[in-house]
């Protein structure tokens, strides 16, 4: 209890850099002034103030890869009515399943998937993934917040083992983050890959606010 | 010894009742934009008379009691509290905005000697995934900054009084324990089982007076929406080009390595800009 109060002007940054993000929030309310422990009733009711141990949680919008200057955009996708994971029609982009867990949080999956290829665009901006190797890192920003991941598994799957075994999408699981593209052989007659690369990745500590 | 009696008489946590007067303040004109607020009575071991805007919305709560939902205009109002003697009276002003959902808690400070105040806590409704559950706990009692365990681990810490720490978690329930930060224990409340339910907020407040046995805590459910459609891919389609394919950049990987044995990245992103350029594939 000794170190509590040295880190109520921490907290007080905090709320004046929450202020200023609109999009990017704390899990739960926005944050006050720290006030005095104790004073005589006043007239004002008080706002409540976010603990300074807040984890914060954000949909992503931008992931880099280790060894890729460039970022690549995320765009919110969802699992069709068919059960396809719809994707974004920019093979440069890369899609987050907006049905599982927001970048941050302490439970679930974050599934963050892409092309690897595409009949019209060439190759897509997740032909990236097939390069990365346990031990890289992997980052997720949006709304001001960044959270970095460390690849602790890389795999090859038949496509229909996602349908039967569907462990890849828990929710009951430290959070964890699942980057997915295609991989093995390639059907000219379907026009598709026979597998999916699955790349499992653990956030290193929690996500922090950036600049901007 | 009151602290054996506060860990056994807290045997499970079950949602408080939660509508005992639903009071439109304001014409049917402003429903549309209305704030939802519910007053807590957060002062344990007392009963009150609680009052918005000099309307009485509750003559006689007891501890633990919610009130509401109640629809309010934006802006300013009055919320009066009314005990026994002098030592309980409060009056607080708040501000609301259009379609927030708020409580107003009416609780003791660190020091007990002080008279109740106000805090008001927004409620997050923003939607869950799917089988998950929003924890907010919130610290509105008279002991000092706290961590809440959960089977030894720290799921929340170091929240002080008028703080409030939020979490998302799978639901179901979980045994929960408040201890003073930073430590192991004696736990000022707990162990006590908590439900938390999917697609809702669970707010958790814990009040009281530590040092009188008087913890305790309330506990509010709120419904929230599921994000997304809430069903797993059945099948993931991430390549109609056959470009990596060809590139030999598709072959299983290493083990654990991911990463053909006779390409090294440097190659690797050289292919890859070039075929950016977009030229047809062959054949």
């Amino acid at each position: 209890m000794t170190a509590r109060r040295t880190v109520v002007a921490a907290a007080a940054l905090l709320a004046a850099v929450s202020t200023g993000c609109a999009a990017s929030e704390p899990e739960g309310t926005p944050a006050d002034s720290p006030t005095p422990t104790s004073t005589p009733a006043s007239d004002a009711a008080r706002e409540a103030r976010v603990g300074p141990t807040q984890r914060l949680t954000f949909v992503p919008t931008r992931l880099t890869l280790d060894g890729v200057p460039a970022a690549a955009t995320v765009e919110r996708v969802d699992t069709l009515p068919s059960g396809v994971l719809g994707l974004p029609a920019n093979s440069d982009h890369v899609g987050w399943w907006e049905s599982g867990a927001l970048a941050g949080e302490a439970y679930g999956t974050v599934v963050i998937a892409g092309h690897v290829d595409s009949a019209t665009q060439g190759l897509g901006f997740f032909a990236h993934l097939l390069a990365i190797e346990v031990g890289q890192d992997v980052t997720l920003s949006g709304s001001g917040a960044t959270q970095r991941y460390r690849v602790r598994a890389v795999h090859d799957v038949p496509k229909a083992e996602l349908a039967v075994n569907t462990d890849a999408f828990a929710g009951d699981v430290r959070g964890r983050l699942l980057l997915v593209t295609c991989s093995g052989p390639f059907d000219r007659r379907t026009g598709s890959y026979a597998q999916n690369r699955l790349v499992y990745a653990d956030p290193i500590g929690t996500a922090e606010r950036t600049a901007g | 010894m009151s602290h054996t009696l506060i860990k056994r008489g807290v045997a499970a946590l079950t949602g408080a009742a939660a509508v005992l007067f639903v009071v439109p303040v304001g014409g049917a004109e402003a429903r549309a934009e209305t704030a939802t607020v519910y007053v807590v009575q957060g002062v344990a071991g007392e009963t009150v008379s609680i009052a918005v805007d000099g309307k009485a919305v509750d003559d006689a709560a007891a501890a633990k009691t919610i009130v509401g939902p109640l629809a309010l205009t934006p802006g300013e109002h009055t919320l009066t509290v009314d005990g026994e003697g002098d030592t309980l009276d409060v009056e607080a002003s708040f501000d609301v905005a259009a379609g927030a959902s708020v409580d107003a808690v009416i609780h003791r400070q660190v020091d007990p000697t002080a008279a109740p105040i106000v805090t008001t806590y927004d409620n997050d409704l923003s939607k869950v995934a799917k089988g998950s559950g929003r924890v907010a706990v919130a610290h509105v009692a008279a002991v000092g900054p706290a961590d809440v365990r959960v089977q030894g681990e720290v799921l929340f810490a170091n929240i002080a009084n008028g703080e409030v720490l939020t979490l998302t978690v799978p639901a179901k329930t979980y045994p929960v324990e408040i201890v003073p930060a930073a430590t192991d224990g004696p736990s000022v409340l707990g162990p006590v089982d908590l439900p938390v339910a999917k697609s809702a907020l669970t707010r958790v407040f814990a009040i009281g007076v530590a040092a009188e046995g008087t913890m305790d805590a309330i506990v509010q459910v709120l419904p929230l929406g599921v994000r997304g459609s809430g069903k797993s891919p059945t099948l993931i389609d991430a390549g109609s080009g056959g470009q990596a394919a060809e590139l030999g950049l598709t072959e299983p990987s290493q083990g654990d390595s991911g990463l053909p044995p006779y390409l090294g990245v440097a190659a690797l992103l050289a292919i890859s800009a070039v075929i950016v350029i977009r030229r047809p594939a062959r054949r």
